[in-house]
């Protein structure tokens, strides 16, 4: 659509120095490249994708989309409004992408390097404009079906229980669906602010993260099914079964009893205050050990965390570890690219992040070799946890030190923003073994409650066969449901 | 219904002539007009001469409408050979006052007690009134202060672009000819030198290069403005300094720094010009004993970096570009001086208590007091301090080091105030969150100043953001660093610009739906579509649009207004077509392409898709609207706006009023075109 002479490029002048400053906290065998930006360009990202061809485009909040190719950016769309979202099919190419308003697809018809054809695939959503309204994902179903989020509004619109967080028209707090045909549906409810989504590559199972505050005890990753409600009532205003009712009048008990609870707590405050897109790890071992794992970034503690799903009795609920800790600037998007390194796109715009920059673009790399001493999964047990780790502890380990602080709590479900811990007990008769191959504590307490997350704090003295400690120590588990072999379900 | 009220409504004007659908050949003429527009934008033309006929800000004539045109041969002597003709009254001269300023541009009043000067800085044609008694030299010069080499690198074809461009405007005659020879013989009679220059003429044998240096600094020829991005920098007396000069712009720049006094530029600059058809040759270097230090020519996308020690004489050594014209706007000063520029010797002193406003600081004892050190910056990191409940004071000596009006921005939560010997200059008191900018200027003598920031921090978050802007510099922070720079600067507003192609810019807009599409047309005309409802809501002229308190400078949350910045006039406040008797039903919007003369909306009413392509009228008063409808409607068609006082014309069909009536056989394609009152 423009002549040569306008198209925008920014050179980018240096490569990665080997001193590169790396994070605080870093597993072995990984670093981190810092990528330079178009100079003078306000570049808070908040869509992220990689190409099947490697092209990382990097959509921001103040409406470009750059594609980042052979080390140099360059503008591929602009003048959109607030991108909070961005997907590349890898088979097809096509680039959607989520901006306030609308699901949009970009396309450069007349190939010469960026779109021109801006077409809208789904604007059906209510939006008033209130700053807080993003509209987030997409990912797409093996069917074809778009899911993505909306976030609640902020101050006027419907408040329930004296919620911050408001309705200001319909879809506001749900997913959404768009089948092929084009057809936009309510998918779930009960949202707040869903800063990211994502897909199981296999089941299509879809995932979302929502950050503390009002009907929020605590960061999460959840698990949205058809229909499904996820705790914040004020989505309910344009829900058929509460027409005609005053969503304020409402019983608390029965929100209580339709909620759909967290797969995942994500402890605000601990490990994340407001988390980005679930991103499964698709590398197979490009990425080391953690292959089908999900990576989550945070964009207040610019740190980036794992979340490890268990199945129990058919239904999601798991563990979460950090990864790495301490990156430039507030990492709300993370995506992986085909060579298996993954990407992460950050903003500070707003809400405050750690970090020395307000945004940038960080490359995390896997030297494919080392194997990183972490803990690699926990799961539930017929009679606990079982806590399985990279690498083979060390021979002379000594079991009875090597967790620091062993405890749980529970959260309360109510309107106030966030929730303080409840009943935050202590475990201090758990058993701990050793599997034969080292590889698998077994932690035992004494007895188990639903409806809590626990957290195992290892010590220094947990150390690999190589000598050295984990470089991430706690691990969070949300145990909603017992093993079916538990003998309180026997 | 609606139709009856308009009806009844005397409408202003509404032309019996019509626009007519375009051609395929007017279609090309219109791309390489407005290709041609975008060369005059990008190679700076529109920072000197006017397009609406006002020749009184500009440096150079305006290219409005013309008595006697220039035919294409003549126009395109008068750009490479700008000196050979000087329009009366566009002379240019160099006013030197009793400060030991220097001022460059053109008189444009010199009858009362002080002589007016148009002139450019920072890309904006200024005027600047001088009282007489303080002249001490006008240099009136003999050639024009247009560059002469700013059609260099471009095609035949692109300067056929630009001379059909000034064709538009009225300057040149529509109807005259020019040849591709002709063209080609033009730009060698400029051009003549340039394939013979000598590659190593003016070269320094041995340039030094210090293995560490005292001072950085690195100076980019802004893309398109013919200016440096720097144009003042400090170093000490002696220091070791290292200069890039990075040339981001389409043509060939150099530097100059010349011997220590405000004027000594022109000595350089003249010299060089001296050099006449010998000047590209000799790289435009000039034997001169005014000459300290200077670059290679470095070509476009390029740099050169010289090692040189600082001079131990404090005062101004001024910098320049040598090729003819350039140097009436790049330039720049090197000030050496023993005190930095700014803040020095600050220390800080931190008080407790609960208040709403900026309490007497001076009646109470500090808790702890301290210094800044380094960079000079004011922060509240060294306070130590507690979470809510707070306040400091920061003293310091500001060093101007140049006389002149300087501003200071605060950007505070909570409260804060600024003080310049014992004077508040400005204040943001009271309790409130940070994203507002308060800003005040002040005159200040040259050199040191006492320096005062009070703050106080009632609960919740705390900021602290200040800086300031005076002569020669844009803007520098005293406090947040990069954060005060991106937020303070400008006072948070943020000009979009079509200059190089259209804008089609998604942000909520005033008196339009959230779903909103600012639309920026090269030729200065805009308007604003409403995705919801899918027609223009209002057009307006002159600048775009303001996106500060959205998406500038990206301090806010989001969310916010963007403002249109010229002239707008309204169009419609509902979708403006009708078909048959029939209500139309809700548009439902499918998106827009992109091209170089305006986006097409995409959008379909009923079972129709209609396209609706929007480009600047040739008068650059108004929108061109292409309307596409498939499958064509079978019933007769109407539009009308909601608002009067516009000039309508169409390409098919009859106005009644301003309902236009288009007859269903001619309801797949036609032109509606919307200009404002004049």
């Amino acid at each position: 659509m423009k002549c040569p002479l306008l198209i925008l490029t920014a050179l980018t002048v240096s490569c990665v120095s080997a001193a590169e400053p790396q994070p605080r906290t870093i597993p072995a065998g990984y670093r981190v490249r810092t990528i330079e930006l178009p100079r003078d360009v306000n570049f808070g990202v908040a869509g992220l994708a990689v190409s099947a061809s490697g092209d990382v485009f990097a959509g921001t909040r103040f409406g470009d989309v750059w594609r980042y190719h052979n080390g140099r950016w360059n503008l591929f769309a602009d003048g959109l409004h607030e991108i909070a979202g961005i997907r590349i099919d890898r088979a097809s190419g096509e680039i959607l992408v989520s901006q306030k308003p609308e699901l949009t697809r970009l396309v450069d018809a007349d190939n010469d390097g960026d779109a021109d054809l801006y077409d809208t695939v789904c604007d059906d959503w209510g939006f008033t404009g209130n700053y807080h309204e993003f509209a987030f994902g997409p990912v797409r179903a093996s069917n074809g079906d778009l899911f993505g989020t909306l976030n609640l509004s902020h101050g006027p619109g419907a408040s329930v229980g004296g919620s911050i967080m408001t309705v200001g028209a319909p879809g506001r707090g749900t997913c959404y669906r768009v089948t092929g045909d084009g057809r936009y549906s309510t998918f779930a409810w009960g949202l707040r602010s869903p800063a990211g989504i994502g897909i199981h590559p296999e089941t299509d199972d879809l995932f979302y993260t929502d950050n503390q505050g009002d009907w929020n005890a605590s960061s999460s990753l959840q698990h949205i099914v058809k229909g499904s409600f996820h705790g914040h009532p004020a989505s309910l205003k344009f829900h058929e079964d509460f027409a005609g009712r005053n969503l304020n009048e409402v019983q608390l008990a029965e929100y209580n009893a339709m909620r759909r609870p967290p797969a995942v707590w994500i402890p605000h405050g601990e490990l994340a205050n407001s988390p980005g897109n679930p991103e499964f790890d698709i590398t197979a071992g490009k990425f080391g050990p953690f292959a089908g794992q999900i990576f989550v970034g945070d964009q207040t503690r610019s740190n980036v965390f794992r979340c490890v799903l268990d199945r129990v009795d058919g239904e999601y609920q798991g563990a979460c570890v950090e990864f790495i800790n301490h990156l430039q600037s507030g990492t709300v998007r993370l995506a992986f690219a085909p060579d298996g390194s993954l990407w992460a796109g950050q903003t500070s715009r707003g809400w405050g992040s750690v970090g020395s920059v307000p945004y940038g673009v960080q490359q995390i790399v896997y030297d494919q070799q080392t194997v990183p001493f972490e803990v690699h999964t926990m799961k539930v047990t017929p009679h606990g946890f079982d806590v399985t780790l990279t690498r083979p502890a060390s021979e002379d380990v000594d079991l009875t030190a090597c967790i620091k602080d062993f405890r749980y709590w529970g959260y309360h479900y109510h309107a106030k923003y966030g929730s303080e811990k409840v009943d935050d007990t202590l475990v201090e008769d758990a058993q701990i073994t050793l599997s034969e191959d080292r590889r698998t504590l077994h932690v035992v307490p004494s007895d188990l409650t639903t409806g809590k997350v626990y957290r195992l704090r290892f010590s220094e003295q947990l150390t690999a066969d190589n000598g050295t400690a984990l470089a991430n120590r706690v691990v969070w588990y949300t145990l909603n449901r017992l093993d079916p072999d538990h003998p309180s379900n026997l | 219904m609606r139709r009856v009220s308009c009806l009844g409504i005397p409408f202003v004007v509404v032309l019996a002539t019509c626009v007519a659908n375009t051609s395929p050949a007017e279609d090309s003429l219109r791309k390489a007009e407005v290709r041609g527009q975008i060369l005059f934008n990008k190679r700076g033309c529109r920072n000197c001469h006017a397009l609406d006929g006002s020749d009184d800000r500009a440096i150079g004539p305006s290219l409005g409408n013309r008595k006697e045109p220039l035919t294409r041969m003549k126009a395109l002597e008068s750009i490479v050979h700008p000196s050979k003709d000087i329009r009366k009254g566009f002379e240019s001269v160099v006013v030197v006052t009793g400060e030991g300023r220097v001022l460059s541009g053109r008189i444009t009043d010199e009858s009362g007690a002080s002589l007016t000067l148009a002139t450019v800085k920072e890309n904006v044609v200024k005027s600047v009134s001088i009282p007489t008694d303080n002249i001490d030299e006008i240099v009136e010069m003999k050639t024009s202060v247009m560059p002469t080499d700013l059609l260099n690198g471009l095609t035949s074809a692109e300067i056929r672009d630009l001379l059909q461009y000034l064709a538009s405007t009225g300057l040149v005659d529509a109807t005259s000819k020019i040849s591709d020879e002709e063209i080609r013989h033009q730009l060698h009679s400029a051009h003549a030198h340039h394939s013979s220059a000598s590659a190593d003429y003016g070269e320094i044998d041995d340039r030094p290069v210090f293995e560490t240096v005292d001072h950085e600094i690195v100076i980019e020829v802004v893309p398109r403005q013919m200016r440096y991005s720097v144009e003042l920098f400090d170093v000490k007396p002696g220091a070791r300094v290292k200069l890039t000069l990075q040339n981001e712009d389409e043509m060939q720049h150099n530097l100059f720094l010349c011997q220590r006094g405000a004027a000594k530029w022109l000595d350089v600059a003249r010299a060089a010009w001296a050099l006449g058809t010998d000047g590209p040759m000799k790289r435009y270097t000039p034997e001169s004993d005014a000459i300290l230090q200077y670059t290679r020519l470095v070509d476009p996308d390029s740099s050169d970096t010289i090692h040189f020690t600082a001079p131990d004489e404090e005062g101004v050594y001024p910098y320049v570009c040598t090729i003819p014209g350039h140097a009436f706007l790049m330039r720049g000063e090197m000030h050496v001086m023993r005190e930095s520029r700014g803040l020095n010797d600050v220390t800080w002193r931190y008080f407790e208590g609960n208040w709403d406003r900026l309490p007497d600081f001076e009646k109470m004892t500090p808790m702890r007091s301290g210094e800044i050190s380094d960079d000079g910056l004011l922060s509240l990191e060294p306070l130590s301090h507690s979470t809510d409940h707070f306040g400091a004071v920061y003293d310091g000596t500001l060093n101007t080091a140049i006389a002149g009006s300087y501003r200071f921005y605060l950007d505070t939560d909570d409260g804060s105030r600024v003080l310049i010997d014992g004077q508040t200059v400005v204040e943001h008191d009271g309790v409130h969150s940070d994203g507002t900018v308060k800003s005040a200027s002040v005159d200040l003598t040259a050199g040191s100043h006492e320096f005062q920031l009070q703050f106080f921090e009632k609960q919740g978050g705390e900021v602290l953001l200040a800086g300031w802007s005076g002569p020669g510099f844009k803007f520098l922070p005293l406090a947040g660093g990069q954060r005060a720079l991106v937020r303070l600067q400008d006072g948070g507003s943020f000009h979009l610009k079509p200059d190089e192609e259209p804008r089609v810019v998604r942000v909520r807009l005033p008196d339009s739906s959230p779903r909103s599409i600012a639309v920026g047309l090269i030729g200065d005309v805009h308007c604003c579509f409403d995705a919801t409802s899918c027609y223009v809501r209002y057009g307006w002229t002159g600048e775009f649009l303001d996106v500060g308190p959205d998406r500038g400078h990206g301090h806010s949350r989001g969310g916010g207004t963007a403002q249109p910045l010229g002239k707008r006039f309204d169009i419609s406040s509902e979708f403006p077509i009708r078909i048959g008797d029939v209500e139309v039903p809700a548009a439902e919007f499918l998106g827009y392409r992109r091209s170089l003369l305006g986006p097409t909306f995409r959008y379909r009413i009923g079972g129709i898709e209609v396209s609706q392509t929007i480009e600047a009228s040739r008068s650059s008063r108004g929108l061109r609207m292409t309307y596409h409808l498939d499958p064509p409607p079978n019933l007769d068609l109407t539009w009308a706006p909601s608002f009067e006082g516009l000039e309508l014309k169409s390409s098919v069909g009859r106005w009644s009023g301003r309902v236009l009536t288009v007859p269903a056989a001619d309801a797949g394609e036609f032109v509606i075109s919307v200009e404002g009152p004049e």
